[in-house]
């Protein structure tokens, strides 16, 4: 949905711009033409992009397309009748015609498909030549022939191709992320895996080319509709040729690609004024242009661009989300806690203190829904590395991290605290309380790391930097942490930012620092009052894990059915009334 | 004879062999066995500037440019390579002068090619790409043998024949011994190391162990580990 | 009978032309392992440089009339060859390990820089060019049993029919006695044996592909008085080239030529047919089609099974 808004608004903004470069409407008319042959390159990144076909043929379909909307426009009474059901007839005949090319198409693979398809393209236009037609067709009247010639009909043809363009722009959408495109891929990529899949490899062949068949046949019936001229040769050897040099410059494998391509290829001729330019050499240039292509940039632009998306412009990305985040004006405030380094923190409400000490890539907004704790005020705070607090020198031990939560506490003569630990955060409060007994008088665990800490996997370094340099890699995997949650988009994307604002070089120390984790034999002098819980759908924590820390802390396992791993988040109220039914010292005064 | 060092093979980013070394010796039989994508016949295609190769391989003290197969072949380091690849619409006789395109008389040598494998002799003038498995096999062998080699190159002689067939074929080349080294690649480890003097084990690209024939085939850890036996 | 006659003598000679081009395209098919869109306008650029060198040595009064064009023509061929081997080592030896469709773009390419340069550096016109058998055509006409018949016999397809010829012998010869025959025949037919004997592949495709492209040049100089020179002369010889090639079979470089004539004399029979007229050449490539499908082999498949 986005991409067709994304897409139809850059489109109506290019005609803007031609419109107030060139102080006319004629460009338009080039653009329209652009968008018609887009079409006609979606057709193909479907046939060729996605289901593997080399079908050199397709600009025949254009011709069926062209010549029977031009046929049946001129031999009806009444334009727009004919204009309609020549190009529904069009549309058929390119239907059957896609069924008789695809029969021998299951045969044949590779170039000689290739071969058979060229055959079919010259042996169409030929046989097209040869009928009765009048050659070239003049004067087919255009599709909006109830206006004059002139800017508005510029303009509004413009926009109606443009209409049109996103309409199969969606349709061919819908039908590449479907089951359809799915078994196209499968065939692209290996036909003996397609059919051990149990995909009847025929018929959907023969779908794609009828598709793609119907794409170009409604591409060249517009062409007729709008250029107004048509002969066999507009839709020969050279058109053939272009439709494939517009995906392999623009990009085959996504739908974009008939589009950047179809503009390179044959708009910006257009826009160049041919005229001016001596004969040949805009040929000339297009064939550097697609041996060069096809030496340095195999899969076309779009494809290039979004390999480079994924694989150089993530980093860069980021960095500037997070600039423009942390611009955000901060409501809490700072306290200083070892050598100057600040730590930020929020707090709410008056009363005992409950401290929170949220998780890895998390930060004081995890809490931001349990804030209003009755009968508390409860401090959130962002750990070192982590939020708006300043950066530490990497470490990859949690008691670290804990020293600064224990000079933050004294900082703010809070003496004693009552402590709710979430995941990482779980390891800290641990950390803190069997290190500084008398700063914690009650300790609560939120699906927290065990005891003996988490041990790393065997791919956990390319997991983690896939975490750290790809934006949707780190929102997919607090998605999973969110549990239940994880549909609240505004959430989601509030705590993916918080979570860009850790320190990068942290990433990997923190998964060392669980790794190296454990008290198992520091809890034994541990007598704070403790409660671990843990959800039932947690993904991170087994029940082993909540189980052999409750044991080693002498402490109480809660267990909640229907949660993942952040009841704090996925139901905050029950969290709160955890939080007081604990504390039952506290609720009696 | 021939000595390796440092050679590595790679494929744009996958390194097929990540720098290996070792040696031939005058009239020995050595064997690389590893599994299939080990870089074994990576590094015959290396030596053989079949495929791009970097390092130092020595044949008879001389620094081999490794270009194109040209001059490997000139210089008697000759390759049988894996599946055969005979050409199917030549006869058998054309098959061995082709032998001899670079390196060797074709006149002299055909009568003991002929010898070590009478069904040849026979069939001179079928098409090769009639004759069964084993006879393309002895033929992609006679081949290699024609061009008179200092050292003989084998990729995997085994594959895809009947036991029977690859008893015969490996008594050959025991034979062999005697007029030139050889270097075998094979998967059949037992086999081939029946008749190897030494061996070396190849895995993802490297050489992970080396040593005398005998004592491997023997030596039980070694072949579950590696050798999958 | 007239017309059959008439159909064969002059389907024939047209028939040679497209079974040399295509003979040319099926032997980088095999060797280079890529179907080359380009053949015929690579060779076209190179009929230009031949007439250009031919104005030229005129120009210059250096030679006149019959004496220009036989001095220009190895130019010609030469600008073919290395047209040829410039195309195999700048270009296809970067792509040729990637894939066969990456080359096939290439050939792509090539077409349209081919078209292209000939239309900005010469221009799109058509310019005539010298018959190399100048003088009335032979006109045969029948006596006795065959009274009414009459044939014409065109001195150029004379020509033709010669050198076509020549051509083909001397290639066959080349493919069987030569030492580099043997191994364009050895690369073709499994290129790592080839290499495992000592041959240079790389080298060996260069020199096919310089070796078809001047083969495709010969049937640009012959064809040229007919169809005239300009960018897109050899369009329609080089499908046809593929279709000889195809009818062929890939596998059999001499079935392209047997298959070329085949069509030569099929399109001068459908001529005859005046229904049929003008759709010539839709029905041949219609009947690609057909063969593809039921034929991949081409129509003389029988030998040894191989897949091309």
């Amino acid at each position: 949905m986005k991409r067709i808004f994304l897409l139809g608004s850059g489109i109506l903004a290019a005609g803007l711009i031609a419109f107030l470069l060139t102080g006319g409407t004629y460009t338009l008319g080039n653009l329209s033409l652009v968008l018609v042959w887009a079409i006609a390159g979606m057709g193909m990144v479907i046939i060729i992009g996605n289901t593997g076909q080399l079908s050199l043929g397709h600009a025949a379909f254009m011709a069926i397309g062209a010549y029977s909307t031009a046929i049946f426009t001129e031999l009806l009474p009444g334009i727009y009748g004919g204009m309609l059901l020549g190009t529904l007839i069009g549309l058929f005949i390119a239907t059957v015609f896609a069924l008789l090319i695809g029969l021998p198409a299951l045969r044949l693979r590779g170039y000689y498909l290739a071969i058979a398809t060229i055959a079919f393209g010259v042996g169409m236009e030929q046989a097209i030549r040869a009928m009765p037609f009048p050659n070239p067709v003049y004067n087919i009247p255009h599709i909006l022939s109830f206006t004059r010639p002139g800017p508005i009909r510029d303009i509004a043809t413009y926009v109606l191709m443009t209409a049109l363009f996103l309409l199969f722009y969606a349709i061919g959408l819908v039908i590449l992320k479907s089951p359809f495109g799915v078994k196209f891929r499968m065939i692209r990529d290996s036909q003996v895996a397609a059919r051990s899949y149990g995909t009847n490899l025929a018929a959907n062949k023969l779908q794609a080319f009828i598709v793609s068949a119907v794409f170009c046949a409604l591409a060249g019936s517009m062409y007729a509709v709008t250029q107004g001229v048509i002969q066999p040769v507009t839709f020969g050897l050279m058109a053939a040729i272009d439709l494939l040099l517009i995906i392999i410059i623009g990009g085959a494998i996504l739908l974009e690609g008939g589009l950047i391509g179809s503009f390179i290829i044959v708009g910006l001729p257009a826009l160049v004024l041919e005229e001016l330019v001596p004969p040949g050499s805009l040929t000339l240039i297009y064939g550097i242009l697609l041996i060069i292509f096809v030496i340095a940039l195999p899969s076309g632009i779009a494809t290039e661009l979004y390999i480079m998306w994924n694989r150089k412009m993530q980093v860069p990305y980021m960095a500037v989300l997070r600039f423009l985040y942390r611009l955000k004006p901060v409501k809490g405030s700072f306290v200083e806690t070892i050598e100057g380094k600040q730590m930020y923190y929020v707090a709410q409400g008056e009363g005992p203190i409950l401290l929170y000490i949220h998780g890895n890539t998390g930060s004081h907004q995890w809490f931001r829904e349990v804030m209003d704790v009755p009968g508390y005020r409860t401090v959130a705070i962002d750990l070192m590395n982590f939020g708006r607090s300043d950066r530490i020198e990497t470490t990859d031990d949690i008691d670290t991290y804990a020293d600064h939560v224990a000079a933050f506490i004294d900082q703010l003569g809070l003496e004693t605290c009552y402590v709710a630990g979430h995941s990482f955060g779980g390891a800290v409060a641990m950390s803190l309380a069997i290190r500084y007994p008398n700063k914690v008088r009650r300790m609560l665990l939120i699906d927290s790391a065990p005891i003996d800490g988490l041990p790393l996997g065997d791919d956990s370094e390319a997991r983690i930097e896939a975490l750290r340099r790809h934006y949707g890699v780190l929102k997919s995997a607090i998605g999973k942490v969110m549990g239940s949650r994880s549909k609240d988009r505004h959430l989601h994307s509030l705590l993916t930012k918080e979570a860009l604002l850790m320190n990068r070089e942290a990433y990997f120390n923190h998964a060392l620092a669980l790794d190296d984790f454990d008290y198992s034999e520091g809890a034994a002098s541990f007598n704070t009052p403790a409660l671990v819980i843990r959800g039932v759908l947690d993904p991170l924590i087994s029940d082993e894990d909540a189980r052999r820390t409750a044991e080693a802390l002498k402490a109480e396992l809660q267990v909640f059915d229907n949660i993942g791993h952040a009841l704090i988040i996925e139901d905050p109220e029950a969290f709160k009334r955890l939080v007081v039914n604990f504390d039952p010292g506290e609720q009696a005064s | 004879m021939l000595k390796v060092s440092d050679l590595k093979v790679s494929y744009g980013p996958i390194h097929a062999v990540k720098g290996i070394s070792f040696s031939l010796e005058k009239g020995e039989i050595v064997s690389i066995l590893g599994a299939n994508g080990a870089g074994k016949t990576s590094t015959l295609f290396g030596l053989m500037g079949i495929v791009k190769s970097r390092g130092l391989v020595e044949l008879k003290g001389e620094a081999l440019k490794r270009k194109n197969s040209t001059e490997p072949t000139t210089k008697g380091m000759v390759l049988c390579p894996e599946n055969r690849r005979i050409f199917p619409e030549l006869n058998v006789e054309e098959n061995l002068r082709l032998g001899t395109f670079v390196r060797g008389d074709f006149a002299a040598n055909v009568q003991s090619v002929y010898e070590l494998f009478p069904i040849l002799r026979e069939r001179s003038r079928q098409l090769a790409g009639s004759l069964s498995g084993g006879e393309q096999q002895m033929l992609a062998v006679g081949r290699a043998l024609v061009a008179s080699p200092e050292v003989l190159l084998l990729d995997e002689p085994s594959l895809g024949l009947a036991p029977v067939i690859v008893d015969e074929m490996f008594w050959v080349l025991k034979g062999l011994s005697d007029k030139m080294s050889v270097l075998l690649v094979e998967q059949n480890a037992t086999k081939a190391l029946s008749i190897s003097d030494r061996a070396y084990v190849m895995q993802n690209g490297s050489i992970v162990h080396s040593g005398n024939a005998d004592a491997m085939l023997k030596d039980d850890s070694l072949r579950k580990a590696y050798l999958g036996m | 009978m007239s017309e059959l006659l008439q159909a064969i003598t002059i389907g024939i000679p047209q028939g040679a032309l497209y079974g040399l081009m295509g003979f040319g395209i099926a032997m980088i098919f095999r060797s280079a392992g890529t179907l080359n869109f380009s053949h015929g306008y690579s060779a076209m650029v190179s009929v230009l440089i031949t007439l250009s060198a031919m104005q030229t040595f005129i120009g210059l009064n250096i030679l006149e009339g019959r004496l220009a064009l036989f001095a220009a023509i190895p130019v010609g061929l030469i600008a073919g060859a290395v047209f040829g081997v410039l195309i195999d080592l700048l270009l296809m030896r970067r792509v040729k390990h990637v894939s066969p469709a990456s080359m096939l773009m290439i050939t792509l390419g090539l077409l349209l820089v081919f078209e292209g340069a000939a239309n900005l550096i010469w221009s799109p016109d058509y310019e005539s060019f010298p018959r190399l058998l100048p003088g009335p055509p032979f006109i045969f006409e029948g006596a006795g049993l065959f009274e009414g018949i009459r044939v014409v016999f065109r001195r150029n397809d004379i020509a033709v029919m010669l050198i076509a010829l020549v051509i083909s012998v001397s290639m066959a010869a080349l493919m069987k006695y030569t030492k580099i025959g043997l191994a364009i025949r050895a690369r073709g037919q499994d290129p790592v044996g080839a290499q495992s004997v000592g041959i240079n592949t790389n080298r060996v495709d260069s020199i096919v592909w310089g070796l078809s492209i001047t083969l495709a040049v010969v049937v640009g100089i012959l064809i040229a008085p007919i169809t005239r020179v300009h960018p897109t002369m050899l369009m329609n010889t080089q499908l046809l080239g593929i279709t000889a090639a195809v009818l062929g079979g890939f596998s059999s470089l001499f079935g392209a030529i047997w298959g070329g004539l085949m069509i030569g004399v099929l399109e001068r029979l459908i001529d005859i047919v005046p229904a049929l007229d003008g759709y010539e050449t839709a029905i041949i490539f219609f009947l690609i089609i057909l063969i593809l499908v039921f034929k991949p082999m081409g129509l003389f498949a029988g030998k040894v099974g191989r897949k091309a």
